[in-house]
């Protein structure tokens, strides 16, 4: 899809982009966004339409990373952005997986355990995205508040480093269970739940990638650069 | 698929990567230099496009790998005996997009040709490292090398999907290659 501006209209992007939806619920976007563009609905909800239009753009085009762009954003407001992609983690997106995840297993053939099994591999995936949230809650984005609290407004930028991303684990796991599902399910099951099981997978991953992205490749580098510009400041 | 366009034509170089994204969701690398090209680790390549000059220029590599190459043409005439699939540059878009097609299915068709079920050796991988040894100690129990574990490993991953330790765990589980998670 094209990229889009503040010039364009929300319900325009929406209609042509439903996975948007939770999206423009994280800055506090509900449906029913009339005929407004970008810039009025910003303006009306005091968002920066900038870092706004920024974020659904990363969102649409997987190929789209204007890095130097992201790295323009303050970090406080990319911490929020991540804390509320966490949270929609936290109280939709796993939720959804679950319930479908318990109907399928519940209406397929009982001597299926393999279904059982996958459950588990997903347990296991979850335990590990929710203690990422865990420690970002608790430790990460707090230290990254205080340091930008320090640093109102100095410029720390001939600190920001990028190396290289690291292969996901949550990400490889989501991408394992899905094989798990497509090439290798055994065993009678129900199609529809099945369906629902999968879809939700597929979405939680497209945004944990997403998350991801903004994450190891602009957070963690301004991050890093804040805290060694606090310590030098010691 | 990994393919390497080798011409010194920047915008054939260009259109024959727009037509590869476009339609078959590959992105090829493209060298404008031979040079390069060589210094680039060219055996990791599953495909090659060139024209005859550069193959002759570099038969020692390229004859070897026939069956993966496709030869660009300037030329209006057919060869009668075609080495390698032909792709005569001056063709139209649809006419390019049938060959590029039949190029891309015949190199699938090779790949799908070397994938079997596992082997007993890959099995007896899987089922150490759904146990939760790590290579050196694989290595040590099959009295193999740590890079034969390795090539076992990646051969795993390719032909199940599935990457993770534990995601190879709960394959084995399903499979009843293990009954449970142990030393883990």
């Amino acid at each position: 899809m094209a990229l889009i501006n503040a010039e364009c209209k929300l319900c325009d992007v929406i209609l042509n982009e439903p996975s948007l939806i939770p999206v423009i619920n994280r800055f506090g976007i509900i449906l029913g966004v009339g005929d407004k563009s970008i810039r009025t609905v910003c303006e009306e909800k005091k968002l920066d339409s900038e870092f706004f239009v920024t974020i659904l753009n990363t969102f649409i085009n997987e190929d789209y990373f204007p890095e130097n762009r992201l790295k323009s954003f303050c970090a406080t407001q990319i911490v929020d952005y991540l804390t509320q992609t966490n949270a929609y983690y936290q109280q939709f997106q796993i939720p959804n997986i679950e319930r479908h995840f318990n109907s399928l297993i519940n209406q397929s053939d009982s001597d299926n355990n393999n279904l059982e099994l996958m459950k588990q591999f997903f347990e296991e995936l979850k335990k590990e995205l929710l203690s990422r949230i865990e420690h970002d809650r608790t430790s990460w984005f707090p230290s990254i508040r205080a340091a930008a609290e320090k640093l109102r407004g100095e410029y720390y930028g001939e600190h920001i480093r990028y190396d290289h991303d690291e292969p996901d684990s949550l990400e490889e796991k989501l991408d394992d269970l899905k094989s798990l599902f497509i090439i290798h399910l055994r065993g009678e099951y129900d199609l529809n739940l099945c369906h629902g099981v999968i879809f939700a997978l597929y979405s939680l991953e497209k945004d944990i990638k997403q998350h991801n992205r903004i994450r190891n490749r602009i957070l963690r580098p301004i991050a890093d650069a804040m805290l060694k510009a606090c310590h030098e400041k010691e | 698929m990994r393919i390497a366009v080798i011409t010194p034509h920047t915008l054939l170089n260009l259109g024959l990567k727009h037509l590869f994204q476009r339609y078959f969701d590959i992105s090829p690398a493209l060298y404008n230099r031979v040079d390069d090209f060589f210094d680039d680790t060219p055996e990791q390549f599953d495909a090659y496009l060139l024209f005859a000059d550069t193959l002759m220029a570099y038969s020692d590599f390229f004859l070897p790998r026939k069956s993966r190459i496709m030869l660009l043409t300037a030329s209006h005439e057919n060869p009668t005996a075609p080495f390698a699939p032909v792709l005569p540059v001056h063709e139209d878009e649809e006419a390019l997009i049938e060959r590029l097609e039949s190029f891309v299915e015949q190199l699938d068709r090779q790949a799908e040709n070397l994938s079997h079920d596992l082997s007993p050796r890959e099995t007896e991988v899987l089922k150490l490292v759904a146990k939760g040894f790590m290579n050196k100690e694989i290595a040590d129990q099959l009295n193999i090398s740590i890079n034969t574990v390795l090539s076992h490993r990646k051969n795993l991953t390719s032909k199940l999907g599935i990457k993770t330790v534990s995601g190879l765990s709960f394959y084995a589980m399903m499979n009843g290659y293990i009954s449970d998670i142990d030393n883990k």
